[in-house]
């Protein structure tokens, strides 16, 4: 009796040693299994050739540094990669200079308002992409749309939105800028909040305008907020695909076709897994690069 | 003290918000009028419907009555069906092995605690695209899981961001209350059950609800993965309406959006203060 | 009709069993057959006289959605995981497999099926570099469905008796079309490869791939006739409507809304317009396809459903012994009475009543499509490379006005060399 319940003090105490390794061992377990060796295995593919058919062993071959050779000739990768340059600029840019303007404004009016808006202006992001991306078809559509259909009633010419090379990458950004707004006008919004009363009021008394006090109180002090929402948005932006699979399919000519959905061409239409991995090693490299650039000029000495 | 000009443009903002939020919200309105339009008007370029009928929404459910033998079935029941089972299950799973992850990291010391996280937020960088081919290898011919719930499920468990969100509140739960416990000769379990879990009760909410709309709205792993239509989830079996051949969807397809959409919005809205608060925890602490 | 047809299925089978030999396994075996919709209602109807031909074997027949269905086999082909003993493949993405070596060489299937029974375009579908990898189920080669309302003026008025059966011709009698109605006098496919290879490029006389099979050969001067005049149909001629089917979505609205009098598809086209169109009964008719020059020796390429033995299938004997099966006049026979397909095996027409007349078309379309086959050369199999490499210059030529010649180099050039 006595050593049963010494036995279980002990087991007490080393349990209470393991128990922390027990409860992050599924993480990483799930880190290794799905991630590790992914990853590993995504970089030997990117020097390899992999014919999933073949049933005699695992059908993979290596190739060395072929596919990377080949990927800087190859001229719709460098396409792709100007295409998903443009988006990534343009909605930075643009859509984080509209999130700034809109989260001002929502904190000006009333807050019941506020909240009816805000919650309004949110929708895009909690709605699925398939759903967003349906619906802005469907309204651009050349021969069936609303947009056409409201042109002509003004006496306007109709387009072809979506199939002309010409408009075809605006039509998707402009996509991509209208559901990202409300998600980073809500983060900014937030930002501006935990801005102090006092700071205004001081910039008051030195006599600063609403313009001033924009430029030199509010936006030094959203940079932290601003970080976070362009890092996000970036990494997402390098890597976007379904809107664009959905919206456009890449065309025409290529002219919306991304890193991302290149990729996807190459590994499930052509079957090129080993090019399409040296495809996926490189845009992980990009996007590493992009987020520690954007730390670098954009961080500065800002605390968290 | 507000003054008189500040009033009147406090009074030009909101109505400005106003006519921008009726622009801003056209495609929801497009969507929504759409799927109560007739056929024969789909193609009107009318925004609201002149005689608004329910047969899109019929359609999605007893199958859509062409000519006169021809019935397409939709499988949307199956699609709705198996988002639900996903997302259900993928919620209970993550969140619990979140919690005890972050229970761990946030109020234990131990050996490579340190490392161990660091390696864990290096991973919330990986993108999707890095490790897609290799997935599709392992859950295919490894694993053997394609077309299965549990292709969609188990990647979930790799889930940094919920972990480090977890443990920043947890830190904040005093660590008196749980030598309290020990005294009292509750085990590890114990204490992350009886006092932890009940106390992380805001931030758990505020992870569900992300969690909730990433996997509900998920549309890259799915399209890789399941290949047989009765396993579609929303997203996918939607996305695949369009291609259909032969047949004139935008309507019953509006109305597929707007049951896959509604409950969403509505959900997100009732629980806004929890999602604010997440959001903001997100922004500051990243 | 249908009882007769399932009589001589069994009796075909009796035979086999005892001519192939069959298989001697007593023990249960189970092979599986993969269909999409319509070529599973068929083989779902005559696995009975299979499996009494040999006992102890179950056939289970696995439905697919079309859409789904190139995605799934292609799954199951690379992980192993479920790979069926039979598949039904199109032979649009039928080309890839092929070449990766996923499907079985059908090596000596001649000396169970004879060629010479066959429609010469449907036999050599299956075939790639003088192997055969799988045996036609039905013919499936483009048609022009065309308003009667619409056209038969037209056609009177050109001082035509028959329907154009050249591009000279269908361009006068289009333009009167167009004249007429205020709308296109045809629907043409934007960047899309395969009404481009099987209307005008086989008209023409033009090959996608060398004679050998070494090469691409779409950069001929055939095909850069033909490719002009695709873009000349809309672009110079004014009797075209392009559609994009990616982002105009399903060209049936046009066809409802009378926005076109014209489109090219399959025989198959007239059930989805009977489905979706109801109420244009009787306003629909067809035709050959009317390019190329007077003296064309095909007027389309054919496609249908092939069906193979993948490499990794479990029971390859079994499904070589189905494959025979399935090819005897008796049980071919009952391809067109349930799915409608006009089968390549030509034997098999005897048995069933081609005749017919369709309702909703008012013309017997079995009989005039089975009539129409001795004009079509069989498809060759392409690439998704080639695909997409072709569909840009398609794009190219007809919204960019780039030269032919040129775009057409640029996509042999973008294409990966072939073994």
């Amino acid at each position: 009796m006595l050593l049963n319940v010494e036995a279980r003090e002990r087991w007490g105490r080393v349990w209470e040693k393991l128990a922390p390794y027990v409860f992050i061992s599924p993480f990483f377990l799930g880190f290794a299994a799905f991630q590790l060796f992914p990853i590993s295995f995504s970089v030997y593919l990117g020097f390899a050739e992999w014919n999933p058919y073949v049933r005699q062993g695992t059908g993979l071959s290596f190739v060395g540094l072929q596919h990377f050779v080949q990927l800087f000739a190859d001229a719709r990768f460098l396409n792709s990669l100007k295409v998903t340059g443009i988006i990534t600029v343009v909605c930075t840019l643009v859509g984080t200079a509209l999130a700034v303007g809109l989260a001002v404004l929502l904190d000006k009016v009333p807050e019941k308002l506020s909240m009816i808006l805000r919650a309004l202006f949110f929708m895009p992001s909690v709605t699925s992409v398939v759903v967003i991306t349906y619906i802005w078809k469907q309204i651009l559509s050349e021969k069936y749309g609303y947009l056409n259909a409201l042109l002509e009633n003004l006496g306007l010419e109709r387009h072809n939105w979506l199939g002309s090379p010409s408009t075809a990458l605006w039509a998707l950004i402009v996509m991509l800028i209208w559901s990202g707004l409300g998600w980073d006008a809500l983060i900014i919004m937030s930002g501006l909040r935990s801005i102090p009363e006092e700071l205004y009021d001081a910039a008051k008394i030195d006599g600063a305008g609403s313009w001033e006090e924009f430029w030199y109180v509010t936006l030094p002090l959203l940079r932290p907020v601003l970080l976070f929402v362009v890092t996000t948005g970036i990494i997402y932006l390098l890597g976007l695909f379904a809107p664009v699979q959905l919206l456009t399919g890449g065309g025409p000519l290529h002219r919306t076709e991304t890193v991302a959905l290149y990729l996807y061409h190459q590994a499930f239409d052509y079957q090129e897994f080993g090019y399409a991995s040296a495809i996926a090693v490189t845009l992980t490299l990009i996007m590493f690069v992009a987020s520690f650039l954007n730390y670098r000029f954009f961080g500065g000495e800002v605390e968290y | 003290m507000v003054t008189r000009r500040g009033r009147l443009s406090i009074y030009a903002i909101s109505v400005f918000l106003c006519i921008l939020a009726v622009f801003y919200a056209f495609p929801y309105l497009w969507m929504i009028s759409t799927s109560f339009k007739t056929d024969d008007e789909l193609y009107s370029g009318s925004v609201i419907p002149q005689n608004p009928s329910v047969i899109q929404y019929y359609r999605l459910f007893f199958g859509h009555q062409v000519g006169e033998e021809y019935n397409l079935q939709y499988r949307y029941p199956d699609y709705y069906k198996n988002s639900i089972i996903v997302t259900v299950s993928s919620l209970v799973l993550v969140l619990t092995l979140d919690a005890l992850a972050a229970f761990a990291f946030a109020k234990y010391n131990f050996f490579g605690k340190q490392v161990l996280f660091w390696i864990m937020m290096i991973t919330m960088m990986l993108p999707v695209y890095a490790t897609l081919i290799p997935s599709f290898y392992l859950f295919s011919r490894i694993l053997g899981w394609v077309n299965s719930y549990k292709a969609l499920i188990i990647p979930g468990v790799v889930d940094a961001y919920g972990i480090f969100l977890l443990t920043q509140y947890m830190k904040t739960i005093p660590s008196e209350l749980m030598d309290a416990a020990r005294i009292d000769g509750a085990g590890p379990l114990r204490i992350f059950w009886n006092i932890i879990v009940p106390l992380s009760r805001p931030a758990l909410g505020t992870l569900a609800i992300f969690k909730f709309l990433l996997v509900w709205n998920d549309y890259l792993w799915p399209l890789v993965m399941i290949r047989e239509e009765t396993m579609y989830t929303l997203t996918i079996g939607i996305a695949q309406m369009q291609m259909r051949q032969g047949m004139v969807v935008w309507g019953v397809q509006m109305a597929a959006s707007v049951l896959a959409t509604v409950p969403v919005i509505l959900l997100v809205l009732a629980m806004q203060k929890q999602f604010l608060r997440g959001l903001t925890a997100g922004a500051f602490k990243a | 009709m249908r009882r007769y047809a399932l009589l001589g299925v069994l009796a075909v089978a009796a035979m086999l069993a005892t001519a192939v030999g069959a298989t001697t396994a007593q023990e249960e075996t189970t092979i599986t057959v993969w269909g999409f919709v319509w070529t599973a209602d068929w083989l779902d109807s005559i696995k009975d006289g299979f499996e009494e031909a040999h006992p102890g074997v179950t056939v289970e027949v696995e439905r697919f959605e079309y859409d789904a269905y190139q995605d799934a086999i292609v799954t199951a082909l690379a992980s192993g995981e479920g790979v069926p003993d039979v598949a039904t493949l199109d032979p649009m993405w039928a080309g890839d497999l092929i070449r990766s070596g996923a499907l079985v060489p059908l090596e000596n299937i001649e000396e169970y099926l004879n060629p010479d029974d066959f429609v010469a375009g449907g036999w050599d579908l299956c075939g790639y570099q003088g192997v055969q990898y799988g045996v036609p189920a039905d013919m499936d080669f483009n048609l022009l469905f065309y308003r009667r309302d619409a056209y038969e003026p037209a056609i009177e008025e050109a001082g035509l008796d028959h329907f154009p059966t050249n591009t000279e011709e269908f361009i006068q009698v289009a333009q009167i079309v167009t004249e007429q109605q205020g709308v296109p006098a045809i629907l043409l496919y934007q960047s899309d490869y395969y009404t481009w290879y099987q209307g005008f490029l086989v008209p023409y006389g033009g090959r996608l791939f060398t004679e050998d099979g070494t090469g691409y050969a779409f950069n001929s001067p055939e095909a850069v006739e033909a490719l002009q005049l695709y873009s000349d149909l809309v672009n110079t001629y004014g009797v075209g409507l392009m559609w994009d089917w990616d982002t105009d979505g399903d060209p049936m609205v046009a066809l409802k809304e009378g926005d076109v009098m014209a489109i090219m598809h399959g025989s198959w086209y007239a059930t989805e317009l009977e489905s979706a169109a109801p109420e244009m009964e009787g306003l629909w008719d067809v035709a050959p396809m009317p390019f190329g020059p007077e003296d064309r020796q095909y007027h389309a390429a054919t496609g249908g459903a092939c069906f193979s033995i993948p490499l990794a299938a479990e029971n390859q004997d079994l499904a070589f012994d189905f494959l025979v099966y399935m090819e005897q006049p008796e049980v071919m026979a009952t391809y067109y009475d349930i799915v409608g397909g006009v089968p390549s095996l030509a034997t098999a027409w005897e048995y069933t009543d081609l005749d017919a007349v369709n309702e909703y078309m008012g013309v017997p379309l079995g009989r005039l499509v089975a009539d129409w086959s001795e004009g079509v050369v069989g498809m060759e199999l392409p690439s998704a490379e080639m695909i997409d490499a072709l569909g840009e210059a398609i794009y190219l030529v007809t919204a960019e006005g780039v030269d032919p010649q040129e775009a057409l180099d640029a996509a042999v050039e973008a294409c990966p060399p072939l073994q």
